[in-house]
């Protein structure tokens, strides 16, 4: 397919790397350094120039594209070319638009083929699915909500502890998919023995998180009071959420002006003017008895830095928003529990709604180093009618769960694919190529 | 750096290369001669090796891209592989007896340099003939090039391997995934091979010596099959048809696919392209007219083998149709500086390159014109579109070191040799520039094969350092390539 996506930032050069593989793909970018990077490390035609620029547009031979990605910096920018990509008649525009103001006019000419992309609105369902069930350390949407991805964690002296797959007996209504060791993920066996301090993928239907709870046998502490930092619109919204959930919240926030205008907004939030990185302030805010701790400033260095002291004054449990995808280790080594990243959380989206428009869903996991493939059994698919023990599935995959109208099934060897059913495959990355093969899409 | 992984992706390489050496297998096999065997042989050899080398270098981290040492580390081994066991045919044969012989002419084959060490050409059978050009044609548009269209492992990363290869200061993608551009203009380098071929046999050419110099004109590579090259046909439409080939053989391979798409937009607005027609055109008219007046009696015949001589030079293929070793030295002085020039960025050509030199002029009046406005912006154009300082200044550099290890090589060439100056000098010109035949001893009639040993491994490794554009080989003679 060709694909043409305004901006290399973050997200742009993210899923222009993860598709180059398999699609045709134009960036335009207008910093000449992030251009040259993208240049080098991807397979990709990269066009230096202003995205609302018609002429640098036409070098893209946009009239032909199947798809135009808007996500450069600038909002204005990705609303004209979206709009100069419509009336060309694009079939499928993803437009990023960040400032709420401007939300309303990528549909003022009412063409289907766009969708709007706000980065705020995916984030803060993320941060309230992870103050809804705490328990899941990341929890990945599939298959538009039927089926859900948990990133569990194997805590000490918990019954698990030193047992095999196999033992815990085969998967009824969830499958582990993945278990990651020191950060390297691999696809278990039923030899694989799970080990304190791993992190397990389990792939199943929404509620069977209460089931997996009891298997790890995880007493939830009921959570009595939070400390947001950051008094931007994420910040706000989770104090909101939290306060509405009964829990006691402090709001810290250093500019003044924010400070007032978050203790204007929220009614039953304390509001703190002050520096999250700065030990008085957290004690004040009553970090030393705070079950939950959720950084949410545009800054990473201070997210992480504030969570890092909250952790040591006596914070339960602390959760950071970062955007730089490098720092994944750095926060996982440091102990922070759950991590938002926003490329991801961007990119996901992104990813899914070009899902509904032919190209196999790919959800990426940890940063990119595993992929979740979401395809429907069509009647050019190359494993239609085999058995799936005679698919030669590479072993850096696993073909995790099949949605066969209402009926969730965990495939083994006898699993026979029909038409119309829904396959979810956990892949390791130099996998992927091998599978997308065998799917024959 | 990962040097067991890159020895893995030349292992694999090695493997294909020997199962090129069945083409001129299957010419044996038609002309039923002796040197079946010696390519049975040769072919088995090298594939075996491949497959050890690419066997015994198995490791877990395989499925890795390639990174940028890495990169320079592959692309140097391919070629020194690619010369090294494009010999071994030579030598099972008994072409030579002396395996830096057959390491030269192998050299000279894939480099497109088309210096020959050969005295009698027209001896050999027609595989042995074959493999000499088909090497050429294999080098001309590239081997890694042709390595990242078929083989997908090299798609990976492919970007900067190509980059490596590619003539010209800066690699240009036709589509967006670099397997697909290399498989685009490997397909109009065939079809236009195919053409040359056709035009070729309709011009009276036999049809086995039509495939030949089309492998060798398109590479503007210079191997012929007879002692005399193009001369020995003495036919004026031949002559014409190969100089229009290696004239378009010269030109970017880019812009070829877009014409041939019928999108002339792109040529007409290339400044590189019109550069190199109007310094061909001048010099020809030039020479043309020296010949007309001091050498030969008409202006027909001047105008046939000056233009002729003039591409052949300047676009590094080395084709000959006449003694010019005997050409009044205006002339002939002409054709050594043309050496140094070579075609356009993304050709075959070897050389400087048109789009170098024409970056060094504007480069040059730029700051002539600083003296008279001190104050006035100037920024330095290719296509309409401004340079950044960075590409000029890698241009400048790239041009010191051509012209610094052409003077040294010059030197120690003539510090082991008893050859005249300017036998010394062509035949170093002519090995970097990937020309082939120079002045002199090295000139039209004569060849190579006198010099000793030690000067044919200095021209070998000057052919690929030129093919490569010096800096891919030079990086891994720095200390900081092998720094941990």
């Amino acid at each position: 397919m060709h694909i043409v996506i305004i901006g290399a930032g973050q997200v742009g050069s993210f899923i222009a790397r993860s598709l180059c593989i398999e699609h045709d793909i134009i960036v335009i970018e207008r910093d000449k350094e992030t251009a040259e990077k993208l240049r080098e490390y991807s397979d990709v035609i990269v066009i230096e120039g202003n995205g609302e620029d018609i002429s640098v547009l036409k070098e893209t031979e946009i009239e032909k594209a199947d798809i135009l990605l808007a996500v450069s910096g600038d909002d204005r920018t990705n609303i004209m070319a979206s709009f100069y990509s419509a009336s060309l008649g694009v079939p499928k525009i993803i437009v990023r638009v960040r400032n709420p103001n401007f939300l309303d006019y990528p549909n003022v000419i009412k063409n289907t083929a766009i969708s709007v992309i706000h980065p705020w609105e995916i984030i803060s369902e993320k941060i309230s699915s992870l103050i809804g069930s705490p328990f899941a350390w990341k929890s990945e949407t599939l298959a538009m909500g039927k089926i859900k991805m948990f990133k569990l964690k194997v805590e000490d002296n918990t019954p698990i502890v030193g047992k095999t797959l196999a033992t815990l007996g085969p998967p009824k209504a969830w499958i582990f998919v993945a278990v990651s060791k020191n950060g390297k993920i691999t696809i278990p066996t039923g030899d694989t023995k799970l080990e304190s301090g791993d992190y397990v993928f389990a792939l199943g239907v929404p509620d069977i998180l209460g089931k997996l709870k009891e298997l790890f046998d995880v007493h939830e502490k009921e959570i009595k009071s939070a400390v947001v930092v950051g008094g931007g619109r994420l910040g706000r919204g989770a104090a909101k959420l939290l306060s509405k959930n009964g829990i006691s919240t402090k709001l810290i926030e250093s500019n003044p002006e924010r400070a007032r205008i978050a203790a204007e907004d929220l009614d039953h939030v304390l509001v703190f003017k002050g520096d999250a990185t700065d030990t008085d302030t957290l004690k004040e805010a009553g970090i030393e008895s705070a079950d939950y701790f959720i950084a949410l400033t545009g800054d990473d260095e201070n997210n992480v830095l504030s969570a890092l002291l909250a952790r040591n004054l006596g914070a339960k449990r602390t959760t950071v928003l970062y955007t730089k995808p490098d720092y994944i280790d750095v926060i996982e080594a440091i102990g922070v529990d759950r991590a938002i990243s926003v490329r991801l959380s961007v990119a996901n989206e992104i990813l899914s709604l070009l899902h509904m428009h032919g190209v196999a869903h790919v959800a990426l996991v940890e940063e990119g180093r595993a992929e979740v493939l979401e395809f429907d059994v069509t009647s050019q698919t190359k494993m239609l009618g085999m058995p799936l023990s005679d698919v030669d599935f590479p072993s850096g995959s696993i073909v995790g769960i099949v949605l066969r109208g209402e009926e969730v099934i965990i495939p083994r060897g006898d699993y026979v694919a029909a038409l119309g059913d829904r396959v979810i495959i956990f892949t390791l990355p130099e996998a992927v190529q091998k599978v997308e093969m065998i799917l024959g899409q | 750096m990962n040097i067991q992984f890159s020895l893995h992706i030349i292992g694999n390489f090695i493997k294909y290369l020997g199962l090129l050496m069945l083409v001129p297998a299957v010419t044996s096999l038609i002309y039923d001669e002796s040197d079946l065997w010696p390519f049975l042989i040769s072919a088995l050899v090298t594939t075996v090796f491949g497959f050890i080398l690419e066997f015994t270098t198995k490791s877990t981290e395989l499925t890795k891209e390639i990174e940028r040492k890495e990169g320079f580390l592959i692309a140097t081994l391919a070629w020194f592989a690619a010369s090294i066991f494009g010999a071994i045919p030579y030598l099972v044969y008994g072409v030579f007896n002396n395996p830096v012989d057959a390491w030269f002419e192998s050299v000279a084959g894939f480099t497109t340099t088309g210096a020959t060490v050969l005295t009698d050409i027209e001896a050999l059978p027609h595989g042995m003939l074959l493999w000499r050009n088909f090497s050429q044609w294999l080098g001309g548009m590239g081997i890694i090039v042709l390595g990242i269209a078929i083989l997908p492992r090299l798609a990976v990363g492919g970007m900067q391997l190509m980059g490596l290869e590619a003539p010209g200061p800066t690699t240009e993608k036709i589509t967006p995934r670099i397997a697909e551009t290399a498989k685009k203009l490997w397909s109009i380098y065939v079809l236009l091979s195919i053409i040359l071929v056709i035009l070729l046999v309709f011009a009276g050419m036999p049809v086995f010596d039509s495939v030949l110099q089309s492998f060798s004109t398109l590479s503007t590579g210079g191997f012929s099959p007879k002692n005399l090259s193009v001369g020995s046909y003495n036919s004026a439409i031949i002559d014409t048809i190969i100089t229009i080939f290696m004239f378009i053989g010269g030109m970017s391979f880019v812009l070829l696919y877009w014409s041939l798409r019928g999108d002339f937009k792109r040529l007409a607005r290339n400044s590189e392209f019109k550069y190199y027609l109007i310094i061909n055109v001048v010099v020809i008219l030039a020479v043309t007219f020296e010949l007309w007046t001091t050498f030969y009696s008409n202006f027909f015949e001047s105008l046939r083998y000056g233009s002729f001589q003039v591409i052949s030079i300047s676009t590094g293929s080395g084709f000959t149709t006449t003694n010019y070793d005997l050409w009044p030295s205006f002339s002939k002085w002409f054709l050594l500086m043309l050496m140094f020039f070579g075609g356009c960025a993304g050709s075959t050509t070897g050389s400087i390159k048109i789009i170098r030199i024409m970056v060094l002029f504007k480069k040059g009046y730029q700051e002539l014109h600083k003296l008279i406005y001190p104050r006035a912006v100037m920024p330095i154009r290719v296509n309409a579109k401004p340079i950044s300082n960075e590409v000029v200044s890698s241009i400048t550099s790239f041009f010191l070191i051509y012209l610094f290890i052409f003077l040294v090589s010059t030197l120690v060439v003539l510090a082991v040799e008893d050859l005249p100056i300017i036998t010394a000098i062509s035949a170093c010109a002519a090995s970097i520039g990937n020309v082939g035949p120079g002045l002199g001893q090295v000139g039209p009639i004569g060849n190579y094969s006198e010099l000793t040993s030690f000067t044919k491994i200095v021209l070998s490794i000057l052919m690929i350092t030129g093919r490569l554009e010096l800096f891919t080989i030079l990086v891994i003679f720095t200390p900081a390539f092998w720094r941990k």
